[in-house]
């Protein structure tokens, strides 16, 4: 009786989680899950291409400026950047492509400090899982090892395996919540006959690069680059300035100096890995950011002509 | 690593794998682990105060059987002073330091009290009530003292109540704690259907309306039909949450074959305050009439003397939710609700027989629900300014202002989900009211179901949890306690 009773939920969870992977099948209900492929794609539809650009939407002006700074043809740099796809989901974006037989001659990457905090997310998650190929889960788990709650990190691993809601649905989350409840993000508008003082708004893509945060991070990046360094001959980690970090302030100098010297130590234990400090004084300017991490069109036109000038300093062939 | 996160789902695969691998007393070492990490998970250093908290009160009630005239009495109060000491200490220090030093500025003395910031160990409250219940009860000889510390430690630290509750009686908890590593497994699934219900009430309800309660933070800005949708909101966010934390610990107790002690009966179907308190967080309330109404002479006395201890107690357990002003106002009002309803059966005989009849009940429930919530108004305004702002408003001295709020909400294109909401709490309570059950009872009757329908409730009520989660779920009420 009591097994009878067990199948009988997990056939109908079952049923649910086939409901739920074509609820991900469809452009509009599951769009997080739908952007996975396309990078994927995008590499395979682009034999030609040499050089890959990785990691999320801080890195998604790299490849024009690679094509520049090398003088390279257009098709021989692809862009396989994916939006929210820090250090893990490169990790695993990076394997999945090794595993679909793809070598490149160097593989870039980008990181601010943005990226080394760690805020767990259901995306996030599913992007890791759906990329990253089954034989080669035990380099997630040593990076969650590093995490705050390793617990988590193994659930929304096991969710995504069995349910796609999880990860995936967060975009219908949304939709749903609002639908029924209205906006959650705390508007006192809804009941206010005269509008209070406004609340200051949260430093969207801010971190402050605390110790606990940087561990995840580094263990993160350190994977990442070495699933490059099977993926590609050379590999380049660009070391970008967010807006924090890009103030003129005691504090933020003392941060840039821990970011640059916890990379350098980290590219000195790997062969084959370039580090490029995107941290010129000219991109030193809060006012070309549109958030905490993202440059706006001004800040990514100089920061094109910096990262290509770096570039055309370096040599294109391999590195030893 | 509260119920509704993903570690605590990890947590749970890993400790049943463990529970279904091992026997005797083994498996209940593996409980007791599981329950310490469950706690440590909040802040490791708590753990030791909860050990600490074991040990006491197994070794003096040891001493308290064996122990005959003062010297029992004795080593009661040394039990009673440690467990009210440390929630005194943990508690309710910085709120008397804060209160003493405001009160000597009111009456001109200057004075430089110490800000006490003392951060307050998860579920406290919960398991002190419960560890001083066991002592009192082995000194009341109602109980024999546990002599086995593994079956003590269990019945302190059993992870599905240890950090809300219900708070457990030793007589029905640790015979039950002594099964778990001497008998063989024997799970009650409809558990599963408990943990679906409470997660849904939680994560997709509770978590859904709680952005309307965010009204009683400025309550002098607020339309006041704003503020009554606020108190709605708040009503059945605090029931759907606590009721569903209790459910999710019902049922997860149930899968390793524990039976709690039912902690709601739909308490918005009450028709008066003794009503209410039989309804509502029924562990607490049992324990308040048990431990403190019943000592302090109960209904035993004079009729002055029964209301000052009815209120005594309300006063107290308005200060057990939480050390600030409010609470204890939140208290008192109940306490006055109770004193008045009893003052009102013995000055008019035959208010009994007209409450009896079957065509006032809902009317009277109805009217009672909104009593109680300009009572939620208190316990969720914060601050003592707060309260008042929101009473003036709810008790319409400004009227209610229905149109100019729905125009603005139009205006805002806020309407829909205000509608969908109201639909939803006269809804609940109108369930409330035709189902005046527990949610145990009510779920015992949906596992009678065929297996199909059963399986499709059950599976969609985890899976709707799932889909109307909040992007950052929210910790449950009742943990602040």
């Amino acid at each position: 009786m009591r097994a009878r009773a067990l199948v009988a939920l997990l056939l109908t969870l079952a049923a649910l989680a086939w409901l739920d992977r074509w609820i991900g099948r469809w452009e509009e209900g599951g769009p997080y899950r739908q952007e996975i492929p396309r990078p994927i794609t995008a590499v395979m539809r682009a034999p030609e291409a040499q050089h890959i650009v990785l990691g999320c939407s801080t890195s998604n002006w790299f490849a024009p400026a690679i094509a520049a700074g090398w003088k390279l043809p257009g098709r021989e740099v692809v862009d396989a950047h994916m939006s929210d796809c820090l250090q893990a989901c490169t990790l695993a974006e990076a394997r999945r492509l090794q595993s679909l037989g793809r070598h490149f001659r160097t593989a870039t990457f980008g990181v601010n400090t943005f990226e080394y905090c760690e805020e767990y997310r259901e995306r996030r998650s599913m992007q890791e899982v759906e990329l990253m190929p089954l034989a080669d889960t035990l380099d997630l788990a040593r990076v969650y090892l590093h995490s705050t709650d390793p617990l988590r990190y193994a659930g929304g691993w096991l969710m995504n395996q069995v349910s796609l809601t999880y990860g995936n649905t967060m975009w219908l989350q949304r939709h749903a919540r609002k639908l029924w409840f209205g906006d959650e993000g705390g508007s006192s508008a809804w009941f206010e006959r005269e509008p209070g003082p406004r609340r200051k708004r949260s430093n969207v893509f801010g971190c402050d690069y605390s110790a606990a945060d940087r561990d995840f991070g580094l263990a993160a990046t350190r994977g990442a680059l070495r699933a490059m360094l099977d993926l590609a001959d050379r590999v380049q980690l660009v070391l970008l300035p967010d807006r924090d970090y890009a103030a003129d302030t005691e504090v933020a100098r003392t941060g840039r100096e821990l970011f640059v010297a916890e990379h350098r130590a980290l590219v000195a234990q790997l062969q084959r890995v370039e580090l490029i400090e995107l941290l010129d004084p000219t991109l030193l300017d809060p006012q070309l950011f549109r958030d905490g991490a993202h440059l706006n069109s001004r800040g990514v036109k100089r920061a094109r002509a910096v990262l290509s000038a770096s570039l055309s300093e370096l040599p294109q062939a391999s590195l030893p | 690593m509260s119920f509704t996160t993903i570690s605590f789902l990890t947590f749970c695969i890993v400790f049943f794998a463990g529970h279904a691998l091992l026997r005797g007393r083994a498996r209940g070492y593996w409980l007791l682990l599981a329950s310490a990490f469950f706690y440590g998970s909040w802040d490791v250093r708590f753990l030791a105060l909860l050990v600490g908290s074991v040990f006491v009160d197994f070794f003096v009630a040891l001493a308290v059987a064996r122990a005959e005239g003062v010297r029992r009495k004795r080593l009661l109060l040394i039990s009673i002073g440690f467990n009210l000491g440390v929630l005194a200490f943990f508690k309710y220090a910085g709120f008397f330091v804060a209160s003493a030093s405001e009160l000597l500025t009111r009456l001109g003395v200057a004075n430089s009290a110490p800000a006490l910031e003392i951060v307050l160990p998860v579920g406290i409250s919960f398991y002190t009530f419960q560890t001083l219940s066991y002592t009192v009860d082995v000194y009341r000889k109602r109980l024999p003292a546990c002599r086995d510390l593994l079956d003590f430690a269990l019945y302190v630290m059993f992870f599905p109540q240890l950090v809300a509750g219900p708070i457990e009686r030793a007589e029905r908890l640790l015979p039950q704690m002594r099964a778990v590593s001497r008998e063989p497994w024997r799970p009650d699934l409809s558990g599963l259907a408990l943990i679906a219900l409470g997660l849904f009430k939680k994560i997709a309800l509770a978590d859904g309306v709680r952005a309307y309660t965010d009204a009683f933070s400025a309550p002098d800005r607020a339309f006041p039909a704003a503020l009554w949708f606020a108190t709605y909101a708040f009503a059945f966010q605090i029931y759907w949450d606590f009721s569903g934390y209790s459910d999710v610990a019902i049922g997860l107790a149930r899968l390793l074959g524990v039976e709690l002690m039912s902690n709601f009966r739909a308490p918005y179907a009450a028709t008066g305050p003794s009503d209410f308190w039989r309804r509502w967080h029924i562990s607490l309330s049992e324990w308040l009439r048990d431990y403190l109404y019943i000592p302090l002479g109960g209904n035993r006395g004079s009729a002055l003397r029964t209301q000052r201890n009815l209120l005594l107690t309300m006063l107290l357990g308005g200060l057990w939710h939480g050390a600030a002003w409010h609470f204890v106002l939140w208290g008192a009002f109940h306490g006055l609700l109770l004193c008045a309803a009893r003052a009102l059966a013995e000055r008019w005989p035959g208010w009994r027989q007209l409450a009896a009849r079957p065509w006032l009940r809902p009317l009277q429930a109805l009217v009672f629900f909104h009593i109680t919530c300009l009572g939620w108004a208190l316990f969720r305004a914060q601050t003592l300014e707060a309260c008042f702002q929101s009473w003036h408003k709810l008790l319409l001295f400004e009227g209610l202002q229905l149109r100019p709020w729905l125009a603005h909400l139009a205006e805002l294109q806020e309407l829909a989900p205000v509608y969908v909401c109201l639909a939803l709490f006269a809804s609940a309570w109108l369930l409330q009211y035709l189902q005046p059950r527990s949610t145990k009872d009510l779920v015992v009757q949906v596992w009678g179901w065929p297996l199909l329908p059963r399986a499709l409730a059950v599976a969609s009520l985890a899976y709707l949890a799932m889909l109307l989660a909040p992007l950052k779920p929210p910790a449950f009420i009742y943990f602040q306690f």
